[in-house]
């Protein structure tokens, strides 16, 4: 496989719509090997959307998404099932199976893609990674027994758990205190450098984003705004942009003709 | 080049890995040094690492686990800054004995 010279994720022309309502449009989405990417918006500016079509979870209605240089849209599942070995995803809720204790989902990931592998490897392999997320000895915890951050740290360690070259984080700082969310963006940056993993993650918190990322991907009202460095995102004249960096409200513009269609058409 | 030597150093065997130590052949590595362990003390040579994964952790911490059970030496040697840095994540670099060169592991164990 050709990993090194193309994109690892190359999204061109991604168009998304919920119902009526278009939720992304014209994104292109470029994530070089190694690199850190933020994603970055409000609510609602698609950011949420578009990890989703990422991880495969929606087809778009228009539009090419490549990871690894295959098209997740047209693979067939041999060649996804493949894919996902090399991923990694950690869900902002951490979506950890509540019937298992937290070593068991730390490890499932390993027992569903590596049956080569003998129990003792698996303990190992991942207890290693609940150290590394600071639950060492936890393993034996149910979800339910966890705090908030302890979950997600739990997330992250099954999202890394067979060292992925690409992992996807979302939300890593909300609803944390923040000593532990700088604790996760410390995590992150380390992840990059000892694992070489390409990371990106979904986020709305500025000083987390400004602290780990490489590079910044603005969404808003599910376009892309921007996609460059930290710097050029601060400096940025695009008036959206200092909105967000200045957490400035929004106007919102009334299209009177669409907004009396919404209030009172049956098929809005 | 991925690749495994092992020669005689002392009392020790030294068992030498170069190249990206992943999932693909970290079973082999896994089963060389167990194997050596039954017979005598084992450092591992890391100097010409450039890549360990989990799974190649996982091998040297049952070799660690081994040596234990079995009262041997088990000495992790010249650690490659790329190894360093995933047994400092996992803070393992506290767990393994580390020498910094041959010299140091011809050196009496400490503590």
């Amino acid at each position: 496989m050709n990993d090194t010279a193309a994109p690892l994720i190359d999204v061109q022309g991604l168009e998304a719509w919920y119902g009526k309502r278009r939720i992304l449009h014209d994104v292109d989405f470029r994530v070089e090997a190694g690199e850190i990417r933020v994603i970055m918006g409000g609510s609602g500016s698609g950011k949420s959307t578009l990890l989703r079509h990422l991880l495969g979870l929606h087809r778009p209605a228009r539009g090419s998404i490549r990871l690894f240089g295959t098209d997740i849209v047209r693979a067939g599942p041999r060649e996804l099932q493949q894919l996902r070995r090399r991923l990694g995803v950690s869900f902002q809720g951490g979506a950890l199976l509540t019937s298992m204790t937290v070593g068991e989902n730390v490890a499932l990931p390993l027992r569903e893609h590596h049956a080569e592998l003998s129990e003792n490897q698996i303990r190992i392999m991942s207890r290693m990674k609940l150290e590394v997320v600071n639950l060492g000895g936890f393993h034996d915890l149910m979800p339910s027994q966890l705090s908030g951050g302890m979950v997600k740290r739990a997330a992250l360690a099954r999202a890394i758990v067979m060292d992925p070259q690409l992992l996807f984080f979302d939300e890593p700082s909300a609803g944390l205190d923040p000593v532990v969310s700088a604790e996760l963006d410390e995590l992150i940056l380390r992840l990059r450098d000892a694992l070489r993993m390409t990371i990106v993650v979904v986020t709305h918190e500025l000083e987390s984003a400004f602290k780990i990322a490489d590079t910044i991907t603005v969404l808003d009202q599910g376009a892309v705004l921007m996609t460059d460095t930290v710097d050029a995102v601060r400096r940025s004249d695009n008036e959206r942009i200092q909105d967000l960096l200045n957490r400035r409200p929004r106007e919102v513009v009334v299209d009177t003709d669409a907004y009396l269609r919404r209030l009172t058409e049956e098929e809005a | 080049m991925n690749d495994l030597t092992t020669e005689p150093h002392g009392n020790l065997l030294l068992i030498r890995l170069s190249g990206e130590v992943d999932l693909s052949w970290s079973g082999r590595v896994r089963d060389a040094i167990i194997e050596a362990l039954e017979r005598q003390s084992v450092g591992v040579d890391l100097s010409a690492v450039s890549y360990i994964d989990s799974s190649g952790i996982a091998a040297l911490v049952e070799g660690l686990q081994t040596a234990r059970d079995g009262e041997r030496r088990f000495v992790l040697v010249a650690t490659s800054p790329a190894v360093l840095a995933v047994l400092e994540l996992a803070r393992l670099d506290r767990v393994f004995t580390l020498v910094p060169d041959l010299a140091g592991l011809a050196a009496p164990e400490a503590g």
